[in-house]
């Protein structure tokens, strides 16, 4: 890592990140290759490719954010969402579906029209001005299904087949393996899939994109980024106008160091971000920072989802092979004839070895058929059901007036409840997904309600007007002209679609929109 | 059995376990090993709620289905990046499905 660069604290002339995940360290190497200096704060530690096992509980305990987080309404108390604190972020557990918005989802509010109990908005950014930066995020991730990559779509696992035997028995169309970040063949000087499986463990080869093995050490090479892992931001701080001027992080030792910034950009997932503005509160901005909308850590969704299990008549062995390549899209579309707004998709999902199943296919579930199920593991199939969820002004990451972290200070109170329109959503999502798993010929089939949230979103939300949201089209903020956000914290709406491609496109665009405006000197 | 040792070490280790243990097994019919399973399963039932019951499912959950012999014999394969993913190893070796042709063109 000759090309690794060394900023001093009191260089005022780098960027900060918060964050190197999908958002962080997407924006991180793009302002690199800008030849703009970047200091990168990770509170995770830095892992290697060495260090992935195909071990799913070893690496939950290795990657996941376990620092204390509390649930309320409808989420677990314990583990209320299922991220990472690594660098690479999400994007070393994440499963690999990059899947672009659907035209009318960047026009919820315009769509759906006024439903009672939902806080919907039109995202001030366009499907048209997005479709270029859709186009080079997937090159950059090499998107298996993408024209921009020329990669064709993952080869078909038992998993996959037994959902689209099912699926096209009922009449679906738009079922195939997926738009994966996951080579189909080698691509980017990174190998392709070999079918491991484990993907949500880390993909121990490199096959899946993540930042921890592509915009990292990229970033670092240019000798304009410097990743600083174990460093857990903990305040921003701002100038007497107003302007964000440093960050001040724990270091490994748990020390307080203060980076002075020219701009900071926060990264840090939908829960950690608004948890920073919040824990950034100061006599100018007594609510938070960047919130004089009050939106900071409202609008939290998680996408509406469940999961189906089912005992198959013959063997599936669902472990194997690429673990979300293979999806049914023919729910995703709005229909106005429905009684619900918004779509879903149903992905696989292995079950993830006995206990897993035991686990998970029925929570708490006993007794002699339900031994029998697990007793039939080899048999199973699996998927996830991820819908669109509606923004609710209550449903929120505050935080928490009573538990405070290894630092002392508060962590994430995380509260979520169902809109109506996600109940029925869901409920629906179960009936297709049962249909679908009989008329594979299914034995027995477990119906089951969300995991810990892994896709976190809203909490920063863009609006036109800053009394209705934190941060514009471009993610800077509206009360705090050099701060922008960065990650999945910006979504006005969650979409049917898994988060991840998403985020890197906006992230491409903050990196060319900063740039711009720091060559004309307007930040 | 593993279980039962684990169990048993719990209340070595913790005396309200123990009595909680204890009080809960002198409850049991006394022909509980002798029942027929729908039977057991229909008195295990009764018991569902109870701190006691808890334990023993946690316990039996984790210390059966987690078992690297138990979840091997149910079929988990573990570990495959050492072998090379199963992309040679039957990652889309279903055989028994029919084949896959659309019903509608």
């Amino acid at each position: 890592m000759s090309g690794t660069a060394r900023f001093d604290l009191d260089d005022a002339s780098v960027i900060v990140i918060v964050g190197s995940g999908a958002g962080g360290g997407t924006l991180g190497n793009e302002l690199a290759q800008k030849g703009i200096k970047v200091v990168c704060l990770e509170a995770g530690p830095h892992l290697t490719l060495g260090d992935i096992r195909n071990d799913p509980a070893a690496m939950f305990a290795k990657l996941s954010w376990l620092d204390p987080r509390v649930g309320a309404g409808d989420l677990d108390p314990q583990l209320p969402a299922w991220i990472c604190k690594t660098v690479g972020g999400t994007t070393v557990h994440w499963a690999g579906a990059a899947l672009r918005f659907q035209p009318h989802e960047w026009r919820a509010r315009s769509t759906y029209g006024e439903i009672a109990g939902a806080n919907l908005l039109d995202w001030p950014t366009t499907h048209e001005e997005m479709q270029p930066w859709y186009d080079r995020a997937e090159k950059k991730m090499g998107v298996a299904g993408s024209s921009q990559t020329g990669l064709p779509r993952l080869p078909s696992n038992n998993n996959y087949k037994v959902l689209a035997y099912g699926a096209r028995k009922l009449g679906y169309r738009e079922v195939h393996t997926g738009n994966m970040a996951i080579n189909s063949q080698p691509y980017d000087g990174r190998p392709g899939c070999l079918q491991i499986g484990f993907c949500m463990s880390g993909c121990a080869i490199g096959a899946k994109w993540s930042t921890l093995y592509t915009e990292v050490p990229r970033a670092e090479a240019t000798g304009h980024f410097e990743l600083r892992p174990e460093c857990h931001a903990v305040r921003i701080e701002h100038d007497a106008a107003g302007r964000a001027n440093a960050v001040v992080y724990k270091d490994a030792n748990g020390v307080d160091q203060r980076q002075r910034a020219c701009i900071v950009c926060v990264a840090g997932n939908a829960i950690e971000t608004p948890r920073l503005l919040l824990l950034s509160s100061s006599g100018k901005f007594r609510d938070g920072l960047a919130n004089s909308s009050g939106q900071v850590g409202r609008n939290y969704m998680v996408h509406t989802t469940g999961a189906a299990f089912a005992v198959m008549p013959g063997e599936v062995h669902p472990d194997r092979g690429t673990q979300m390549a293979g999806i049914v899209m023919d729910e995703a579309p709005h229909r106005k004839n429905r009684d619900f707004v918004g779509g879903f998709l149903l992905e696989t999902l292995p079950p993830q070895g006995p206990l897993g199943f035991a686990r998970n296919a029925k929570p708490g579930a006993w007794g002699r058929q339900y031994a029998r199920d697990i007793e039939g593991y080899r048999n199973v199939a699996g998927l996830w059901i991820v819908g669109e969820d509606l923004p609710q002004a209550g449903n929120s990451v505050t935080l928490d007036p009573k538990v405070r972290d290894q630092h002392g200070l508060p962590v994430a109170h995380l509260h979520r409840v169902d809109h109506p329109n996600d109940a029925t959503m869901r409920k629906r999502a179960w009936e297709v997904a049962r249909l679908i798993y009989e008329a594979a010929g299914a034995r027995t089939i477990h119906t089951r309600g969300p995991f810990p949230a892994t896709h976190n979103m809203g909490t920063c939300r863009q609006s036109t007007s800053p009394d209705d949201g934190v941060c514009n089209k471009y993610g800077q903020a509206h009360d705090v002209g050099n701060l922008f956000i960065a990650d999945g914290s910006q979504f006005v709406n969650s979409a049917t679609e898994n988060p991840t491609l998403t985020i890197v496109a906006l992230a491409i665009r903050q990196a060319d929109h900063i740039a711009r405006r720091m060559v004309r000197r307007e930040v | 059995m593993k279980i039962v040792a684990v169990l048993d070490a719990k209340a070595a280790a913790e005396k309200s376990v123990a009595m909680m243990v204890r009080a809960a097994l002198s409850a049991f019919p006394d022909d509980f090993a002798a029942m027929e399973e729908a039977k057991r399963e229909d008195y295990l039932r009764t018991l569902e709620g109870s701190p006691f019951f808890r334990l023993v499912f946690q316990e039996t959950l984790v210390g059966l289905y987690g078992d690297p012999a138990v979840s091997t014999l149910l079929g988990y394969e573990g570990s495959s990046v050492e072998h090379g993913g199963y992309l040679k190893r039957g990652f889309d070796d279903i055989s028994w499905l029919p084949t896959n042709k659309p019903l509608l063109k």
